[in-house]
C-alpha cells in the first residue's frame, strides 16, 4: 500500500523485460521515447482508474456531487465499502483480483440466484407492510442481479467485518477503551452460519422462513430499530422533516433538514450535503407527475393511488454510492382532505447494477430495464411483496426511476450507532453477533424463496449444496479475513488519492 | 445444425465453379482498410491451370484483360507502363499476390496520375451465424452477428510515386455494456466508427513509406491476419482476449522494403482504444518488425512465410496503468494451407498494472477439395494472471468450411460457410470462478457465415 509512485517518464519503466527500449534504440526511433509517459503498476492506480470508470458519467454530469460522493466515501472504511460495490465485484471475479478466491458452491449449486447485489448491514432496514405490521428486510436493491449466492454471502460478511473493525477502532480510540467489542472474525462467521441455518430450516419446513416482527425481534439491535421505526412512523417523522403546514395545506419544505458539511480532502475541502432539499421548477414538477402516473401500473396493489401532487423537492445528501443520483421527494394528497394522511414519495434515479465480470450472462433474465430489475427483484427477495405498498417504477427511455414511500416506518441500520451503543453499554458484543446471524438468515431466506433467472426457486438447490454449512462458513470467513484488510487499505489509498489528485481524482 | 451445414456444403459442391482468378487477380490490394484475412488464391491444388474469366464474374479485373497486359494500365505499386509484361507480372506477383492488404506497397485500385488519378472504395464484412451448446452444463443457443462492418474510402494518386486518400469504416456493437440494461431501445445493435483516417504512401526505389493518421487500425492485428485465413470462424488470440484493440486514435508509420520483404511499423496512439478518449498524458507506442524470408510467386498463388515481432509501451486510463505488450508470431500462407503461431505477453492487463498475462494462439487451415471443402483448427491458450496457479484457459476449435463462390482477393469477395465446434476449458484457478471449472467450461457448435466484398469505382476500374 502506498501513494501512487509514478515510474520515471520513459518508455521502459516498471517490472518485466523491456523489449521496447532495445527495439526503439535499434530502430533509432527517438520519437518512441518522446511519446511515452509515466505508467503505474500499483493497486492505488487500479483503484483510481476503476473509481473514475464507474463514475465517469456522473463526473461528466455533476462533478461537484460526484466529488461529494468520493469525499463521503473517504470518511470511514464502511462508507468506502458502500461506495465500492464495483471494485468488490471486480476483485472477486477478475483475474488478478485481490478477492479472487475459490468459489465453493458454483459447481454443486445454482449460479443464477437472485442477488441483493450489494448486501451489507446498512442495507438492512425496517418496513411497514400493507397490514401495518413492521418487519425488517434488505432495503436497497439498486445492485440486484443474478449470480452465485456466495457473492451476497461474502459481501454481507465482509460488510459486517468492516463495520466491526471500524467500530473496534472507534472504541479503542475513545477515552474509555473497548467496553464490549466483539471478535470481528466471529461476526463475519455469523453471517454464513445464519445463512446456512436458514437454508437448512427452510429445507426441512418451507414455512419456517425467518420473518422479523415487532413482537419477536431477534436481538437488541433489531428490536431498537423496530422501536425507533414505530415511534418515528407514528409521529410522521418524514412528513414533519420534509413538509410544512401552511394553514390547512401541506407544502414541501425547502432548506436544510441537516446542514451540509465540509469534508477535508487532502489540503482542500469538499462540500458534502447531509440532508438538504431544494425547490424544483415547473417542468420538473410536470415530469414528476408523469413519472408518478406511469408508475401506478407497476404497483403491486393498483388500488393504492396517489392523490393530487402538492409539490416536490430535490433531495441532496442521501446514500453513499447513490449520492450523486437524482432523488426527488414528491408530496401527494392523501385519501382524506386532512393533512395527516398525506403521503411523501421518493422518486429515485436508477443505474445499472455493478457488472459481475465474467459471470454468466443472464440472457434469460426477466427484465428489460432497471425499473423492472430493481423493483422486480425487490419483490422477489423481500419477505413480503407488500413490504412497501407504494413501490413501483417508471422510465424515460433508458433512464429508470424507482418510486417508494418515504416514511418514518422505514428506518435503516446505521453502523455509526454501533460504537455509540457499545460504548454506553446499550448493546453488547453478543447483540452484534445476533444481528450478523439474523442478517445471514434474512439473506438465506431471500435467496431461497426468490426465483432464479431460470424461473425456479433456489432454496432446495442451495440447501443441498451448502449442507450443514461448515464449508460455507470456512470459505466465507477465510475470504473475509484475507480480503477485508485490503478494503481497509483501499480506504487509506482513497484518502491519499484524493489528497494527491483532488476531489474528482483528477478527472478533468 | 451441423447436418444442415453439411447439406449446404454438399449442395454447393454440386454447383459449377464461377470463376477462377488469375495470379494477378489474386493480388488483393486494399489500402488503408481494416485488417483483411483472405487467402491469396482459391485455385485448385491440382495441376489444372487457372480457368479463364467467367462472364458471371463480379470482379472487374477478372472480367477484363489483366492490367499488366495493357500499356495504359500498369499494375499497381511501382510498376511502370514501360515494363514488359513478364517483368510487370513478376513485380506484381512479388509485390502483391501474397497478401490481400499490401499497403503501402500497393493500393487497392489501378491508379495512374494522368488517366486514373482517383478511385472510390466500398467494402462490407458480415460474420453471422448460430451457436448451440452448453456453458457450465446449461444449454445455450443463439443466433449471433459477430461482425457487421461497412467502409468507404477515396484514393488519389497525384504523382507517380505518391498516393493518398481517406478511409471511414463503421461497425456494429451492442448499445448496452456487459450485463447492462441501459442501452438504446433495449440493447439494440448500433453503429459506431471503427476506423477513420487519412493515409499517404510514397515510393523511393525499393522502399515504400506509408503514413496513417486518425482512428487507425492496429498494425499488429493487421499484419498477423495476413497469414490467418479463417477470421470468420474466430478472431486471433490477441484480438479475442483484447491484448490489442483493433483501432485507436493516433498515427502509424510504415516503412516497407523490397516488396514488403521487410516491414517496419511504428504506431503512436492514445492507448484507450475505440471506446474512450485520451485519459492520460502517455501515448501507446508500438514498434513492429515483420520479415518475410519466403516470398514466392507460385503459379497457383503466393507462398509467404512471415516472422513478426513487436513491443508496445503504453498505459491505460486516468491513472496511467501499465498496459504493455511483447509479441511474436510466425505465419505461413500458401494456396493450399495457412498456419501460424502467435504469442503475446502482457505487462499490465485489464486495468491492473501489476498483472502479467499471456496468450498463445496456433492455427492451421487448408483445402481438401479446392473451394468446396476446407478444414481448419485453432488453439488458444490464455493465462490472464500468471501468478495464479492453474489459471489457464484453453480454447480449441475446429471446423469444415466451404466457399460458396470462388474467392477473389482483389475484390475481397468471399461467401464462406463454416460448420465447427469449439471448446473452452478453464483451469482450477482461472477467473472468474476459480474452483468451479465445470461451471465455466463451454462446448459450442457453430454454423458461421462469412460474407465479404470490396467494390472499386474509378476510371480504370470496371463495374464493381
Amino acid at each position: 500500500m502506498g501513494p501512487a509512485v509514478p515510474h520515471p517518464p520513459a518508455c521502459c519503466s516498471g517490472p518485466g523485460p523491456c523489449l521496447g527500449r532495445g527495439l526503439g534504440q535499434g530502430l533509432g526511433l527517438a520519437v518512441v521515447v518522446s511519446a511515452c509517459g509515466p505508467v503505474e503498476t500499483g493497486r492505488d492506480a487500479w483503484l483510481r482508474h476503476t473509481l473514475v470508470l464507474d463514475n465517469q458519467d456522473l463526473l461528466e454530469r455533476d462533478p461537484d456531487l460526484t466529488a461529494g460522493k468520493f469525499a463521503k466515501m473517504s470518511e470511514s472504511p464502511f462508507a468506502f465499502l458502500r461506495g465500492t460495490a464495483g471494485q468488490f465485484a471486480r476483485d472477486v471475479f477478475e483475474a488478478g483480483g485481490a478477492g479472487l478466491h475459490r468459489w465453493g458452491f458454483v459447481e454443486s449449486g445454482p449460479d443464477d440466484v437472485a442477488l441483493i447485489g450489494d448486501a451489507h448491514p446498512e442495507n438492512i432496514g425496517s418496513y411497514r407492510r400493507g397490514n401495518d405490521e413492521l418487519t425488517v428486510d434488505f432495503d436497497d436493491f439498486d445492485a440486484a442481479t443474478y449470480g452465485p449466492f456466495e457473492f451476497d454471502v461474502r459481501r454481507l460478511a465482509l460488510g459486517f467485518w468492516v463495520a466491526c473493525e471500524q467500530t473496534g477502532a472507534s472504541l479503542a480510540a475513545s477515552a474509555g477503551g473497548p467496553v464490549s467489542s466483539p471478535s470481528c472474525e466471529a461476526v463475519a462467521a455469523a453471517v454464513p452460519r445464519g445463512y446456512a441455518d436458514e437454508l437448512a430450516a427452510l429445507a426441512a419446513d418451507p414455512q419456517a422462513a425467518t420473518i422479523v416482527t415487532e413482537d419477536a425481534a431477534p436481538g437488541a439491535i433489531l428490536a431498537a430499530l423496530l422501536a425507533d421505526a414505530r415511534d418515528d412512523g407514528d409521529d410522521g417523522e418524514s412528513l414533519a422533516a420534509y413538509t410544512r403546514l401552511d394553514g390547512d395545506v401541506r407544502i414541501p419544505f425547502v432548506g436544510d433538514v441537516a446542514p451540509a458539511r465540509l469534508v477535508a480532502v487532502g489540503a482542500r475541502t469538499q462540500l458534502v450535503y447531509e440532508d438538504s432539499v431544494r425547490a424544483v421548477d415547473a417542468p420538473t414538477l410536470a415530469r414528476l407527475r408523469r413519472l408518478l402516473a406511469q408508475s401506478a401500473a407497476t404497483r403491486i396493489d393498483p388500488r393504492i393511488a396517489p392523490g393530487v401532487v402538492l409539490g416536490a423537492t430535490l433531495r441532496y445528501g442521501a446514500g453513499v454510492s447513490s449520492y450523486p443520483l437524482m432523488r426527488w421527494y414528491v408530496l401527494v394528497d392523501g385519501p382524506s382532505s386532512q393533512t395527516h394522511d398525506d403521503v411523501l414519495l421518493e422518486v429515485k434515479e436508477l443505474r445499472d447494477a455493478p457488472v459481475l465480470p465474467g459471470a454468466r450472462r443472464p440472457i434469460d433474465a426477466p427484465f428489460d430495464g432497471n425499473g423492472p430489475r430493481v423493483v422486480g427483484l425487490q419483490r422477489e427477495l423481500q419477505g413480503f411483496v407488500d413490504d412497501d405498498p407504494w413501490l413501483g417504477f417508471a422510465d424515460e427511455g433508458a433512464v429508470a426511476f424507482r418510486v417508494r414511500e418515504l416514511t418514518g416506518y422505514q428506518k435503516g441500520f446505521a453502523v455509526a450507532d454501533l460504537a455509540v451503543a457499545l460504548a454506553d453499554g446499550t448493546w453488547v458484543a453478543d447483540d452484534v453477533l445476533a444481528f450478523a446471524t439474523i442478517s445471514g438468515r434474512i439473506l438465506g431466506r431471500s435467496h431461497a424463496r426468490a426465483r432464479r433467472s431460470s424461473g425456479s426457486t433456489a432454496g432446495a438447490a442451495i440447501a443441498e449444496a451448502v449442507g450443514d454449512g461448515t464449508l460455507l462458513v470456512d470459505l466465507t470467513t477465510e475470504f473475509v479475513l484475507d480480503y477485508g484488510p485490503t478494503v481497509l487499505d483501499d480506504h487509506a489509498r482513497l484518502l491519499e488519492l484524493l489528497a494527491a489528485h483532488g476531489p474528482t481524482l483528477g478527472y478533468r | 445444425m451441423i447436418g444442415v451445414a453439411m447439406l449446404l456444403v454438399l449442395g454447393l459442391a454440386a454447383a459449377p465453379p464461377v470463376d477462377t482468378p488469375s495470379p494477378r487477380d489474386a493480388a488483393a490490394v486494399t489500402s488503408g482498410e481494416s485488417p483483411p484475412s483472405e487467402p491469396p488464391s482459391s485455385e485448385p491444388p491440382s495441376g489444372d491451370p487457372p480457368s479463364s474469366e467467367s462472364p458471371s464474374s463480379e470482379s472487374p479485373s477478372s472480367e477484363s484483360p489483366s492490367s499488366e497486359s495493357r500499356p495504359d494500365a500498369p499494375p499497381l505499386g511501382k510498376s511502370t507502363p514501360a515494363e514488359p509484361r513478364s517483368t510487370a507480372t513478376r513485380r506484381w506477383s512479388a509485390s502483391g499476390p501474397w497478401v490481400p492488404n499490401a499497403w503501402p506497397t500497393q493500393q487497392s485500385c489501378a491508379l495512374d496520375p494522368v488517366d486514373a488519378p482517383w478511385c472510390l472504395l466500398i467494402r462490407a464484412d458480415v460474420f453471422t451465424g448460430a451457436r448451440i451448446g452448453t456453458i457450465g452444463g446449461a444449454r445455450q443457443s443463439e443466433f449471433r452477428l459477430d461482425r457487421a462492418e461497412a467502409a468507404t474510402g477515396l484514393l488519389w494518386k497525384p504523382a507517380t510515386r505518391f498516393e493518398t486518400g481517406g478511409i471511414v469504416a463503421l461497425e456494429s456493437i451492442r448499445s448496452a455494456g456487459p450485463q447492462s440494461v441501459t442501452g438504446i431501445d433495449g440493447d439494440s445493435l448500433i453503429v459506431r466508427l471503427l476506423e477513420a483516417y487519412g493515409h499517404a504512401a510514397a515510393h523511393f526505389g525499393p522502399i515504400d513509406v506509408g503514413l496513417r493518421a486518425g482512428l487507425v487500425p492496429e498494425r499488429w492485428i493487421e499484419q498477423v491476419e495476413k497469414g490467418y485465413d479463417t477470421r470468420g470462424f474466430d478472431a486471433l488470440a490477441s484480438d479475442r482476449v483484447r491484448m490489442f484493440d483493433r483501432a485507436d486514435i493516433g498515427a502509424s508509420l510504415v516503412a516497407s522494403g523490397w516488396d514488403s520483404r521487410v516491414d517496419l511499423d511504428l504506431e503512436i496512439v492514445n492507448g484507450e482504444g475505440r471506446a474512450q478518449r485520451e485519459r492520460n498524458r502517455g501515448k501507446n507506442t508500438t514498434a513492429i518488425v515483420t520479415v518475410r524470408p519466403v516470398l514466392r510467386a507460385h503459379p497457383r498463388g503466393p507462398i509467404v512465410l512471415a516472422l513478426h515481432g513487436g513491443f508496445r509501451d503504453g498505459s491505460v486510463g486516468i491513472a496511467s496503468i501499465a498496459d504493455r505488450r511483447g509479441a511474436a508470431a510466425v505465419s505461413f500462407a500458401s494456396p493450399w494451407v495457412y498456419g501460424g503461431v502467435e504469442y503475446v505477453h502482457a505487462l499490465g492487463f485489464g486495468g491492473r498494472g501489476d498483472v502479467r498475462a499471456n496468450t498463445l494462439g496456433v492455427w492451421a487451415s487448408g483445402r481438401i477439395l479446392p473451394r468446396w471443402l476446407g478444414v481448419m483448427a485453432k488453439y488458444d491458450r490464455v493465462v490472464l494472471d500468471l501468478e495464479a496457479p492453474d489459471s489457464t484457459i484453453h480454447v480449441v476449435g475446429c471446423a469444415a468450411f466451404s466457399d460458396v463462390f470462388e474467392h477473389i482477393d482483389r475484390n475481397r469477395r468471399r461467401v464462406r460457410v463454416y460448420a465447427g465446434y469449439q471448446f473452452e476449458g478453464y483451469g482450477q484457478g482461472a477467473a472468474p470462478l476459480p474452483g468451479a471449472t465445470t461451471a465455466q467450461d463451454a462446448h459450442r457448435f457453430l454454423l458461421q457465415l462469412e460474407l465479404r466484398g470490396l467494390a472499386r469505382i474509378g476510371p480504370k476500374e470496371q463495374r464493381p
